[in-house]
């Protein structure tokens, strides 16, 4: 009989702990993290320059941007006058998502007391991102009207555990054959516990339930776990 | 393409655990627990292994991957079922109030030590 050593750790203990870190420094500094996930492509810049513009004067909000290259996405939010760091994963190799060591590097250089609310706006990947914590308080899965009805369906794990999915570009419903009652449906398929949102950062529809769905997360975060 | 990512982790996780438990050891197989709503592809994490593992602490050893089936229950009625694919609904009552309690987990399980080969079995007396 060969000898057996129990082992029974998660593969991402290492990960898990310093995501642990994470919240507790974002805790401190009283600022709440969402982990915004979902395909390149399906706007979740346009939906955080949008959301900006909105939250004027209401909350600060500040970005952490990941892609494989190029820092285009810190720059057009710095432009909208958001603070904003680039990640660019090719220095790690080209991964396809952030991991909790590269969050915790960006994070240094955002002011987080000056902040409310910090996105982590994850490289675009409907698959590998949904494996890493990054510390966050709350995910959310952004899906186009465009990539189809059945993509919950296809893609269910990165839909495990997320707060919201927040429906996109519904300007574009008349041009697509999707129909966005059967999307919602596929959605609540896999994610039976997500808060279900559609908007259009475009025409502006449906960003005032976002904003509130972001107010209440902010709320609960602050009055909750104090 | 995460699993060379969490092949080196993997690699990590097992020799800090024998490096405390059983410095020395040689390991025969690495056990690892993977759901399949992880997001991970086993072949791809098997071959990921494959590449690193001869460079490593644990070099020679085998890898056997245990495929965790998502798990339910359902809320409304209490009745918990595995499921194959998506849709996630309760297959008794239809409710989609489904909570998931397997299928996500990435874990080394255990590991099992190749046996000590005696080195001079004649001269033992």
């Amino acid at each position: 009989m060969p000898e057996r050593v129990e082992i029974d750790e998660s593969i991402l203990a290492q990960d898990q702990q310093e995501a642990a870190a994470i919240r507790e420094r974002l805790r401190q500094a009283g600022c709440v993290a969402i982990n915004l996930m979902g395909s390149p492509g399906a706007g979740k810049t346009a939906l955080l320059e949008r959301t900006a513009e909105l939250a004027a004067g209401r909350w600060r909000m500040a970005a952490v941007q990941g892609d494989v290259a190029t820092d285009l996405d810190a720059q057009r939010l710095q432009g909208r006058g958001i603070p904003a760091v680039q990640v660019t994963t090719s220095t790690f190799g080209g991964q396809c998502h952030l991991d909790a060591r590269m969050v915790a590097r960006a994070l240094s250089s955002l002011d987080l007391r000056g902040t409310d609310l910090l996105f982590i706006e994850n490289v675009g990947n409907l698959i590998c991102p949904a494996a890493f914590d990054l510390g966050e308080s709350a995910r959310v899965v952004v899906l186009s009207v465009s990539e189809g009805e059945e993509k919950p369906l296809k893609y269910p794990a990165i839909f495990q555990g997320v707060s919201a999915v927040l429906i996109s570009k519904t300007d574009l419903l008349p041009h697509v054959a999707v129909s966005l009652a059967r999307l919602q449906e596929n959605v609540r398929a896999v994610a039976p516990t997500a808060q279900v949102l559609a908007c259009s950062a475009l025409s502006g529809e449906g960003m005032a339930d976002w904003t509130g769905w972001l107010e209440r997360v902010l709320a609960q975060e602050r009055g909750g776990g104090g | 393409m995460h699993e060379f990512a969490l092949a080196s982790r993997i690699i990590e996780r097992v020799s800090a655990a024998l490096g405390s438990q059983r410095p020395g050891a040689k390991v025969a197989t690495i056990r690892l627990r993977v759901g399949q709503l992880s997001g991970v592809e086993v072949e791809a994490l098997k071959f990921g292994l494959e590449l690193l593992l001869p460079n490593s602490r644990l070099a020679g050893a085998q890898v056997a991957v245990e495929s965790v089936r998502p798990r339910l229950r359902c809320g409304p009625c209490g009745r918990e079922s595995e499921v194959r694919q998506p849709p996630f609904r309760c297959p008794a009552c239809g409710s989609a109030e489904v909570e998931l309690l397997r299928g996500r987990e990435l874990q080394v399980d255990s590991v099992e030590l190749a046996e000590e080969k005696d080195e001079c079995p004649s001269e033992s007396r």
